[in-house]
């Protein structure tokens, strides 16, 4: 029995997720707008200065969560 | 033959004097010894019902239930603080709770803003006597 413990945060976790959702949105709709794209996006702060990219196929899809900036490669 | 009585008589009494030393030591170390195990707080963590979090709703929250086995006037639970009291960041904290009584907390993902990493989490406790140490 100890008084301590370790306990892992894995965010980024949540940032697939949230990628995995803006993926399947962009497939669904791909004309949708951005500002519709962002309406989508729960933001947390936790979230902050997190780059994350998804590869769609040859395509890869690039989240800047921090500046809120969404593009294709 | 007196002086034989008097040569007995004051070994006893050197006897006795070093008797009762003893006897004095002996009472200091078990007292020192029960002060030890009774005075300060001993904390132990029952169950953590996350030992790795994320940002997901109902995923990012670790209840903590700890005990202490002396009664304490407050507590704290310190992220990454070196097993240190009053360091690193603080995850919970209370008033007054009694001895050998499930205690609980939550620790959330927001608390933790170190980043994505490890942390370690020690809980203390506090009384007359002082803070418990990281076990």
């Amino acid at each position: 029995m100890n008084s301590w413990f370790y306990l892992i945060l894995d965010t980024s976790e949540s940032i697939r997720r949230e990628c995995k959702a803006i993926v399947q949105l962009l497939i669904a709709k791909p004309d949708i707008s951005l500002k519709v794209l962002k309406a989508n996006i729960s933001i947390n702060p936790l979230y902050e200065n997190v780059n994350s990219s998804v590869n769609v196929g040859q395509s890869k899809i690039i989240i800047n969560v921090s500046g809120l900036k969404l593009g294709l490669k | 033959m007196i002086n034989i009585w008097r040569r007995c008589n004051s070994s006893r009494l050197i006897s006795g004097d070093l008797t009762s030393k003893v006897f004095a030591g002996i009472s200091q170390l078990i007292a020192n010894a029960f002060f030890e195990i009774a005075g300060l707080p001993v904390i132990t963590l029952q169950s953590e019902s996350r030992l790795a979090i994320s940002a997901v709703t109902g995923m990012d929250v670790s209840n903590v239930v700890f005990r202490s086995s002396e009664d304490c006037d407050q507590w704290e639970a310190r992220a990454d603080g070196n097993g240190q009291v009053g360091v690193g960041l603080l995850v919970g904290s209370g008033g007054s709770i009694n001895a050998n009584q499930d205690v609980n907390f939550d620790v959330e993902d927001q608390e933790l803003t170190n980043g994505d990493k490890v942390y370690s989490i020690d809980v203390f406790g506090h009384n007359a006597v002082g803070w418990s140490s990281r076990i």
